[in-house]
């Protein structure tokens, strides 16, 4: 394979440079704006690229998705409101940095170990997109489900002690997911006739309703005339070199986690910064410090989803599968300019290709560079009073939810979501429990069924390949580990 | 009670409309549009649909008279049935119509799952473009044809695993009519989306699929895929080899795409709309937009896209009957 790009020049031209610069601005700002998110700022820009070259239009695209996926990190960590699903796991420990220690610092995190993320998802993409295309292929529906089990038990290592209470959300989490048109019958569930809930809990209402809608009742009943951080000293962005050598272990999971889930369609970004979170918890010197505000934590989530968003381009560019609604939208933009991923496109379009690869790394590089621009001016948000920041959120809250699907329906139902879960979070109960259990609820579901109905009901096509072998054998150790760490505990505790 | 005294107010209007339609019929068109259309389309900001739209407007607009313009409102979901309804509850005065495919007007209110019973509900402008959906099998599969996969299909009740993307949609429907016609029994896998049918294929998870020509042509040319019958009546010109249900002696479906608007809309505002439309399916600009995107334009006038919509109705009704999902 020829790594070198036919002519560079065709990169580096102003075109391009200010669609990437465009598309990153973009990209981060409806990021950090809840509810609005990557799909919408992609889906926004799209028509732009019709009027530009190929190149610089999909580059912009990309620079948007690439953006969008730190700036969701953003309010994530400034007012523990996720912009993104697949910033939701940055929550845990973004949020308390920001307001026990210092906004800037955890930003600063954020903005690092996605960056290396984004640039390790990019040179996964441009040495081994065509083996590691093939290689997906191999995660059929039995695997899919397993994979999902996997993802359900990474529950279990994130909540805090309480068992009931983080089963209880578990199961609400699933449940939520079950909402809607059975995929494979057909047959209504919980919709209640409404033909808004046919295809389910719409996830930026739900997204939404559990963290934004529920904080803000949260900060309303803490009194309004505060606001999260006094001084300007924690405002300060550096990292010291020691803090950086910190979050390498964590980076460097989360980068191959996020890559490695990134190019499974359909699993993606939203699964992938949970798996990454619970590895990079379990395999730390210093487990405690998790879920109150650790670099670590940070680092694993934030690597990985700039990583998948490089993983779900393999599947896309070299077969033709898009594994996430931005990158069908990404998709539009190549269709529309007569342009069809898949198989040959490496040859067919080589010059196109190798642009998109060079150019991705240079979104990565926009990222950061507007991301070390602007991180000083958002981490101000958290200096402005409350009895402001509460209106702006709630308008920008209602904005997003409606931009999604034109419904007013799923601003009520954001309402009643908020309302619960803002009961639940005052007992305490674990809101990312929830979550996970609902982005994975129709993963396990529908593959579990599926897998069977492929059979004909028989259970050994859980057995059937050595991936989904190996998937149980890590199921298997991962209940065995923790059930015999239980014993032990008991042991030292009662003897 | 909201929608049960909209629907009344609405009826009475329609009826109102008429009774001053009849006497002079013409008129209505005259000055039209005074103010901005609304253009529903069932598709999220962005979807496949959605651009298709979004490209053919401008020319719509282009071919109105009054300096038109067009307002998109993108009601996504429930098989489009959330924005054929916004159509079915809008006044019928000319400023709003609707883009839909056929399942939300022939396969969903036999489900009983929309507010309106029928096409017959609405006021059929035109039909804009058609699409082919294939049988489609992976690289190194045994079979050649259709009639070997059936042969074998016929030899194994229940083992040939074909992926469709949904459950009583414009796919799952016509490869439950090939069942029956050519008495075979098939193991349907339901998929979330063509995507997904393409991995599971690919990766060898089942030993046929039914997708959507324009997804299709990368693998057929690199001969990672291969299409094999076009389960929809219209050909696309890249596939025009491969043969069709109705080559083999089976019932094609049909899948086509086209402006609906509210039963009641006056006559020659329908007309207007549809002298638009047709003007801006033949602007060689718009033409080249949509061949790019693998579109097969096809223009029906009313009278045609309702004849076409009548017959998709009887043969989707009888499908779902046999099944015994309708009785």
């Amino acid at each position: 394979m020829d790594l070198f790009f036919n002519d560079l020049a065709n990169l580096f031209n102003l075109t391009n440079i200010l669609c990437i610069l465009l598309g990153t601005v973009v990209g981060m700002v409806f990021g950090a704006l809840p509810g609005l998110g990557t799909v919408i700022a992609v889906a926004l820009l799209l028509p732009v690229t019709f009027t530009l070259p190929p190149l610089a239009g999909i580059l912009m695209l990309l620079a948007t998705y690439q953006a969008g996926e730190y700036g969701g990190s953003i309010s994530a960590i400034l007012l523990g409101v996720p912009g993104t699903p697949q910033a939701a796991a940055t929550v845990i420990d973004g949020h308390p940095m920001a307001v026990n220690e210092s906004p800037g610092k955890a930003l600063s995190f954020s903005l690092l170990s996605s960056s290396i993320g984004g640039i390790f998802g990019g040179l996964v993409l441009i040495f081994i997109s065509i083996p590691l295309a093939k290689f997906a292929l191999n995660f059929g529906s039995p695997e899919y489900f397993l994979l999902g089990v996997i993802g359900l038990m990474a529950v279990g290592l994130l909540s805090g002690t309480d068992k009931v209470k983080s089963s209880i959300s578990v199961l609400l989490g699933l449940m939520a997911g079950t909402v809607g048109v059975d995929t494979l019958t057909g047959v209504n569930r919980a919709t209640f006739n409404q033909p808004e809930l046919m295809d389910g809990i719409n996830l930026v209402a739900f997204l939404v309703g559990m963290f934004a809608i529920s904080e803000l009742f949260l900060m309303i009943s803490k009194g309004l005339n505060t606001s999260y951080s006094g001084d300007g000293r924690s405002l300060k962005t550096g990292l010291s070199a020691k803090e950086v050598k910190g979050i390498a272990k964590p980076t460097l999971i989360g980068s191959l986690i996020g890559a490695g889930t990134g190019i499974l369609p359909g699993i993606g970004g939203g699964a992938s910064c949970w798996f990454a979170y619970a590895v990079v918890s379990k395999t730390s010197k210093t487990p405690e410090a998790f879920g109150k505000g650790c670099a670590e934590g940070i680092a694993a989530p934030e690597s990985s989803n700039n990583a998948s968003a490089g993983g779900a381009l393999v599947p896309f560019l070299a077969l033709g599968i898009p594994g996430s609604a931005a990158i069908a939208i990404i998709m539009g933009a190549f269709i529309m300019h007569g342009i069809q991923p898949g198989p040959n496109v490496f040859t067919a379009e080589r010059d196109l290709v190798y642009g998109i690869f060079y150019g991705f790394i240079l979104t990565t590089v926009a990222m950061y560079l507007v991301g070390r621009l602007l991180t000083p001016a958002f981490s101000r948000v958290l200096v402005v009073p409350n009895s402001f920041l509460v209106a702006i959120v709630f308008v920008l809250c209602l904005i997003g939810i409606y931009a999604s699907k034109s419904a007013f329906f799923d601003l009520w139902l954001a309402l009643g979501i908020g309302v619960v879960f803002y009961i639940l979070k005052r007992l305490n109960y674990s809101v990312s429990s929830v979550i996970i259990a609902y982005v994975l609820a129709p993963i396990i579901e529908e593959n579990f069924r599926r897998s069977l109905t492929l059979s004909n009901g028989d259970y050994g096509v859980f057995f059937s390949s050595i991936y989904s072998i190996a998937l149980v054998l890590m199921i298997v150790a991962a209940l065995g580990g923790s059930i015999f760490a239980d014993i032990k505990k008991r042991r030292t505790t009662t003897g | 009670m909201f929608t049960f005294l909209k629907k009344t107010a609405t009826t009475s209007l329609a009826v109102a409309a008429m009774v001053l339609a009849t006497a002079p019929s013409m008129g209505a068109a005259e000055g039209y549009p005074e103010k901005p259309i609304t253009w529903i389309v069932p598709d999220g900001a962005g979807g496949g649909l959605d651009t298709i739209v979004r490209t053919i407007y401008p020319y719509v607009e282009k071919n109105l008279p009054n300096d038109a313009t067009f307002v998109l409102k993108n009601l996504p979901g429930a098989t489009q049935t959330i924005a054929v309804s916004a159509v079915y509850n809008a006044e019928p005065d000319g400023y709003t119509i609707g883009q839909a495919s056929v399942a939300p007007l022939t396969i969903m209110p036999h489900l009983g799952k929309t507010s309106y019973s029928g096409y017959e509900d609405f006021e059929l402008i035109s039909n804009v473009f058609d699409a082919a959906h294939y049988i489609v099998l992976p690289e190194g599969s045994p079979f050649a044809n259709l009639e070997e996969l059936l042969a074998h299909a016929k030899e194994n009740p229940g083992k040939v695993r074909v992926g469709v993307d949904g459950v009583f949609n414009v796919q799952h429907l016509p490869l439950l009519n090939l069942e029956l016609s050519a008495e075979v029994d098939l193991n349907e896998i339901t998929y979330k989306s063509s995507a997904e049918t393409k991995k599971a294929l690919l990766g060898g998870e089942i030993e046929a699929g039914i997708m959507p020509s324009h997804i299709i042509i990368s693998e057929y040319e690199a001969g990672t895929l291969k299409p094999i019958v076009d389960v929809m009546e219209v050909k696309p010109d890249y596939f025009a080899d491969i043969p069709s249900l109705k080559d083999l002696g089976y019932t094609p479906s049909q899948l086509f795409v086209g402006v609906i608007a509210p039963k009641g809309t006056p006559s020659d505002i329908q007309a207007t709309l549809a002298g638009a439309i047709k003007a801006a399916l033949e602007e060689p600009e718009l033409i080249e937009a949509l061949a790019k995107r693998k579109i097969m334009i096809n223009y029906n006038d009313s009278e045609t896209y309702l004849g076409r919509m009548k017959e998709l109705d009887v043969v989707n009704k009888g499908i779902l009957v046999d099944l015994g999902v309708l009785k």
